[in-house]
């Protein structure tokens, strides 16, 4: 019960009453307090800065994984914008407040312009050319009329427009984590030295923000600032973009597999951040009167972010808030105590971690779900993304020997190459999401992280003089571990060189040539016939789930030849006349559409022949198809048998 | 300028060039310094340490301390500090860092991009309390350590010279790079403290104490802190809060070389002290730091893990 | 069929055959958070033997030998009950690194070896231990002269060798460390027929000089092969055990499949 009441207080976009509730008081709080009060009602509009603050920091680390020490860059320039505006042109504070979404919307705009280009590099050395062009005849306009420099200083503007040209040079947003880390530190303690040494913005001594706004309203420019940047955290949480959003968090490879453009989204995100963190600057600064660039700069100000968001609760919509009113109560109440308020801080933080890494709404959704006791099990998570009903669009078998890839002119196979670009094309036409490769193959066993991309060459031990398999595959790391759940084995190593399954790789090479399909590899080596006949089922339940056309490629020989020792004969001889009848009977149960004549026959076939490795992809494959096969092609490989075969993929269940 | 004849312009020009050059370079090696025990923990255990500015003004203090109370010769004291800093690394990573490891948050059922940042966000919160708590105890009266070589110099010609510290420093740095490759590459902890930072799980099974050898491993981290912040106490005045003014040198200087790459760092200092001599040559004081942010940033915009990134 | 558990403290009696073992396993469970992955295991390996365990995917074998060596024990997710002695100490609360002093030690699956290292370090890694170190000069041109491959490739980087001489530094690695006990993960992985069959041999050989084996193979053949005992698992379970001289293949298969009531489990 007390779980319960907890998680009404963690997530609550739940419960909208207490939201309605929540506001009410808050909106009433100044009046209430009155003058006496005066000292709650600033502590709470710094609750609202920085639980704005923490929304931004938030945005970038919880949801999009970027963790930036340089939120302070927005800070300074937030702060400065309405300083200038006031002192300069006479602006009144909270339209320079609103103006100043521009300046830091520019300022993220400039971090993550290259980003947005396709063709990267050559992109950015063309836009530094222009910018360079640009600046050239500035600096001629300048020699005649001095009055066009607006930047007060020959050197400063240098300074600031080659510093601008190195930002929009850098592709900040495609660094990884620390690196990003650093490089956004070092950009704010960049611009801090700028505005140190300009004497547009007082040269290292600061400006005032001399204002005639109250104690009233700055609470209430804080209290609708904290509910617009909850509002816009909370939409985009809730969008189609949101649902990105979250994939893009839980697994970024995963999210370019499914063709969700990273860039856009860590982009828009930047984007929006940036003005988030600059209006909660702006009004902290508007509060406090004086702006100075060492203090506005300072790194201090994500050290304050990092503490809101990791104590509240990372990628969380209430953690933010919590963790403002955990911060201020930190900060103030325990100056009094004890005179080392920001000590207190970075103890309070590493004990955070240790304790509750989760965070206060963590650490209460964690309550509230052994409170409820209801452990409904975790659902793969929705692509999102153009969803089409799913399923399983095409089921065909082809050979397993890497054979075939690697030896192209040899004359024997030229009935099961043409019978392997038949499949190919069938394929192609039913325009699949993935294709699923069913493999007898054993698969090593996984490192932790698969990755979404793999590419190298594979050297076959078997084949090996023969040359190498080169492979280029986007694993559907979704359905792998949709497939996974469903307790199949798949095979999706995390480095290229743990690639071991040439008959996939070099299958793969014949039947999607121009590497445009998502792969799943699954292993059903040594699987039991019963559960490699409920294999089929599984895969179109994980299509159904995740919205998937999947085609389905078994990868089997019928009689093998692997294990006996005349594995360099003649190409195409088969090893014997029984082999030859056994694998025309398994060619006959798939084209009369004899599922159940399959299983219980294959038992007594494959002793001794070499089938009994085949069996589990032969099976699984013949519980998928419904109705009568295609049988393409038949022939041999090295003494093995082969044959390529086309299965009606209906929609019956 | 415009004065000199024209022959003394260019020989001026030279010198300027020359010196730019030959400062920057053995500036180069102090810096190396400060950051290759950055360059270190990173390498070994993913550990991004925030904390590292805070540790090289810990290493200044506790030199500065030591010389106030015992009258000796100020290189002595590394007798000293470089053990006290190794214990001080060796129990954090023991005591704390393990224990909000990559690995320990993957245990602990978090994310692997949250496993990233724990490590980060802890060192963050205690470069804080550390700065915090040497204001408590020092206030921000600035220290340095007196000594006689700080004013002396070496002179190569009538208009070259460099400073004997910086000197020193350098072939301090080479020697420390030499002697850590040589420990990494021949020593049975040294092999054991790369096949942990390779796979710690598999390393174990060598009966490896990955624990203890992280911990070795960020306690020679900070030993090498504890070398570089005396040499911070030799050649200036330091304070409490100056941590974070260095660590920024320090990812410069690593983020240029390749933030796992223990010899990148020296030619990372060096590159970075060439720039910001030259800016600070052409454009005064104030564009030195300016220039050096600008060099990190142009690396990052062309090379996304530095120049010599394993 | 024969059931195979026992109780009690294995130095104190014998076990199978009337010989003291050297590894015991009893009442051994495992999970990976609710998910349980070992149901009541128990069997033991004597002295200077082979035993093959055999099994489909998924039947358990590769977490038998992780919670042998400590694998299992770290962390919230994965646990262990039950017991596990070799040479008269308690395995299953010990670390990794405490198991591989007390003599047992592996050969991992897929191999990991320490990739940016060369063959001589991955080696020399191996003899971590303060009772390897000393010997590891010797032991190292031991190592070379069992697997003359190694010598010549001794200063390249692993990462450039094949699939066989990389198992074969794997396996020297694990030689390295003076060990009893070996136990083998899936040696002929991705490996072809002609050098699974270097490989095997150079097991027999590691045996015959006096290290006793645990092997896990899916390979039927080989397993069959190699054993002096073999273990049958299914689903977590061990459902066959004996001499591969008193067991039929159909039984085996069976038992490899489940398509037979295996009526020796409880």
């Amino acid at each position: 019960m007390i779980g319960r009441f907890l998680n009404q207080i963690a997530e609550p976009v739940t419960s909208r009453w207490l939201i309605a509730v929540l506001l009410v008081i808050l909106i009433l709080f100044p009046w209430a307090m009155g003058e006496g009060g005066r000292y709650y009602t600033v502590l709470l509009m710094t609750v609202f800065i920085f639980a704005t603050l923490g929304h931004a920091w938030n945005l970038l680390a919880g949801f999009c994984g970027l963790l930036s020490f340089g939120i302070q860059v927005y800070i300074g320039l937030g702060g400065f914008t309405v300083a200038i505006l006031k002192y300069y042109l006479n602006v009144p504070v909270w339209w320079a407040m609103i103006l100043s979404i521009i300046v830091t919307a520019a300022m993220a705009l400039l971090m993550a312009v290259p980003l947005s280009s396709q063709h990267g590099r050559r992109n950015t050395w063309i836009g530094v050319i222009v910018a360079v062009v640009l600046w050239i005849i500035y600096e001629i306009i300048i020699v005649y009329n001095p009055g066009a420099d607006l930047f007060g200083g020959a050197y400063i503007r240098r300074v600031i427009i080659l510093f601008g040209i190195f930002l929009g040079a850098l592709p900040l947003l495609k660094l990884q984590g620390a690196y990003f880390a650093v490089a956004t530190w070092l950009i704010a303690a960049a611009v801090a030295s700028i505005f140190n040494e300009w004497r547009v913005v007082g040269a290292g001594g600061g400006m005032n923000i001399a204002n005639e706004t109250t104690v009233m309203g700055r609470y209430y420019a804080g209290l609708i600032l904290l509910v617009v940047a909850t509002g816009v955290v909370w939409w985009l949480l809730n969008s189609r973009f949101g649902q990105a959003l979250t994939a893009v968090r839980d697994d970024e490879e995963a999210a370019t597999a499914i063709g969700i453009d990273i860039r856009l989204i860590k982009s828009m995100v930047f984007l929006i951040s940036a003005p988030m963190a600059g209006l909660a600057a702006a009004l902290y600064y508007i509060d406090a009167v004086t702006i100075t660039p060492p203090d506005a700069f300072h790194i201090r100000w994500s050290a304050y972010a990092v503490f809101v968001v990791v104590a509240g609760g990372m990628g969380t919509l209430s953690g933010p808030i919590i963790g403002a009113i955990v911060f201020i109560i930190v900060q103030r109440f325990l100056v009094g105590i004890w005179s080392g308020g920001d000590l207190t801080l970075g103890i309070a933080a590493v004990l955070l971690i240790l304790l509750l890494p989760r965070g206060i709404a963590g650490f209460l959704s964690d309550l509230r779900e052994s409170a409820s006791n209801a452990a409904s099990k975790a659902t793969v998570p929705q692509a999102g993304l153009g969803a089409s009903t799913g399923a399983v669009v095409s089921v065909s078998l082809v050979p397993s020997s890497p054979a075939l890839h690697l030896l192209p002119g040899t004359a024997q196979w030229r009935n099961l190459r043409v019978g392997m670009s038949s499949v190919a094309q069938r394929i192609a036409a039913e325009r699949p999401d993935t294709l699923v490769i069913l493999s007898n193959h054993r698969a090593p066993p996984s490192e932790g992280r698969t990755a979404a991309h793999l590419s190298g060459n594979l050297r076959d031990p078997d084949f090996s003089t023969f040359g190498d398999i080169g492979f280029d595959i986007q694993n559907d790391l979704p359905l792998a571990q949709a497939l996974e759940q469903a307790g199949l084995r798949t095979h999706a190593p995390a480095r290229a060189e743990n690639v071991v399954d040439g008959g996939a790789m070099a299958a793969l090479a014949q039947i999607d040539r121009n590497h445009s399909l998502p792969v799943v590899v699954v292993d059903l080596s040594g699987l039991a016939p019963s559960d490699a006949h409920g294999v089929g089922q599984k895969l179109k339940q994980a299509a159904q789930d995740l919205g998937r056309r999947i085609a389905v490629l078994g990868l089997s020989g019928l009689s093998g030849s692997a294990l006996k020792p005349d594995i360099n004969s003649d190409p195409g001889h088969l090893a014997s006349a029984d082999d030859d009848q056994a694998n025309r009977q398994i060619l006959g149960w798939f084209q009369s559409g004899d599922d159940a004549g399959l299983q219980s026959g294959l038992r007594s076939l494959a002793t001794g022949r070499g089938i009994e490795n085949h069996g589990a992809v032969l099976t699984a494959i013949s519980g998928l198809a419904s109705g009568k096969a295609d049988v393409l092609c038949y022939g041999a490989i090295f003494g093995a048998g082969a044959a390529v075969v086309d299965f009606p993929a209906g929609s019956t269940p | 300028m415009s004065d000199l004849p024209f022959e003394e312009a260019v020989y001026w020009t030279l010198i300027d060039l020359a010196n730019a050059f030959l400062t920057g370079t053995f500036i180069g090696g102090y810096y190396a310094i400060l950051s290759m025990g950055l360059a270190l923990s990173f390498g070994v255990m993913r550990l991004v340490n925030l904390a590292h500015g805070e540790f090289l003004i810990v290493g200044a203090y506790l030199s500065a301390v030591i010389l106030q109370i015992l009258p000796i010769p100020p290189f002595f004291v590394l007798i000293v500090v470089v053990p006290i800093m190794f214990g001080i690394g060796y129990a954090l990573q023991r005591f704390l860092l393990n224990h909000v490891s990559v690995q320990a948050m993957e245990r602990r059922g978090m994310s692997a991009n949250f496993g990233l940042m724990a490590p980060i966000l802890v060192t963050f919160g205690l470069g804080i309390f550390i700065s915090h708590l040497l204001f408590a105890i020092f206030a921000t009266d600035a220290m340095s350590i007196k000594n006689s070589l700080a004013f002396s110099a070496i002179r190569l010609s009538m208009d070259l010279s460099i400073s004997t510290l910086r000197f020193i420093f350098f072939l301090v740095a080479i020697a420390m790079l030499i002697l850590l490759q040589v420990f990494l590459r021949y020593s049975a902890t040294g092999r054991a403290i790369r096949a942990a930072s390779d796979n710690p799980t598999y390393a174990a099974l060598m009966g490896i104490r990955t624990d203890h050898i992280f911990a070795i491993a960020l306690g020679i981290s900070l030993a090498i802190s504890g070398v570089a912040g005396f040499m911070i106490g030799m050649t200036r005045t330091f304070q409490p809060f100056d941590g974070p003014q260095f660590i920024l040198v320090a990812f410069g200087v690593v983020i240029i070389g390749g933030m796992n790459s223990i010899t990148g760092s020296l030619v990372g200092g060096i590159l970075l002290g060439i720039v910001q001599v030259l800016a600070g040559t052409y454009f005064g004081p104030s564009a030195q730091l300016v220039g050096g942010y600008m060099l990190v940033l142009a690396v990052l915009a062309f090379f996304r893990e530095g120049l010599f990134s394993r | 069929m024969s059931t195979l558990v026992r109780k009690g403290n294995l130095f104190s009696q014998p076990g199978r055959d009337g010989q003291y073992p050297i590894l015991t396993v009893e009442n051994l469970s495992a999970w990976y958070g609710e998910l349980q992955a070992l149901f009541d295991v128990g069997f033991s390996v004597n002295t200077g033997e082979v035993v093959s365990v055999i099994g489909a995917n998924g039947a358990g074998k590769s977490t038998l030998l992780r919670s042998i060596t400590g694998m299992m024990n770290r962390g919230k997710t994965a646990k262990i009950e039950g017991r596990i002695d070799c040479q008269g100490r308690r395995l299953d609360k010990l670390r990794t690194e405490k198991i591989v002093e007390t003599g047992v030690t592996m050969v991992p699956e897929g191999r990991m070896l320490f990739q940016r290292m060369t063959v001589s370090e991955n080696l020399l890694v191996g003899a971590h231990l303060p009772r390897a170190r000393e010997m590891a000069p010797e032991k190292l041109e031991e190592i070379f002269a069992f697997f003359p491959r190694l010598s010549e490739r001794k200063n390249q980087p692993v990462s450039q060798m094949s699939g066989g001489e990389q198992q074969m530094v794997a396996i020297g690695r694990a030689l390295m460390s003076q060990p009893s006990v070996i136990l083998f993960d899936e040696l002929s992985l991705g490996l072809a027929p002609i050098i699974v069959d270097d490989i095997y041999e150079k097991v027999r050989q590691i045996n015959q000089s006096g290290v006793t084996c645990l092997v896990i193979e899916q390979d039927m053949r080989r397993a069959l092969d190699v054993a002096d005992y073999v273990l049958v698992m299914l689903e977590g379970r061990i459902v066959l055990d004996g001499r591969p001289e008193e067991l039929s293949v159909d039984a085996i298969t069976d038992a490899y499949f489940g398509t037979h009531e295996a009526g020796g489990h409880a």
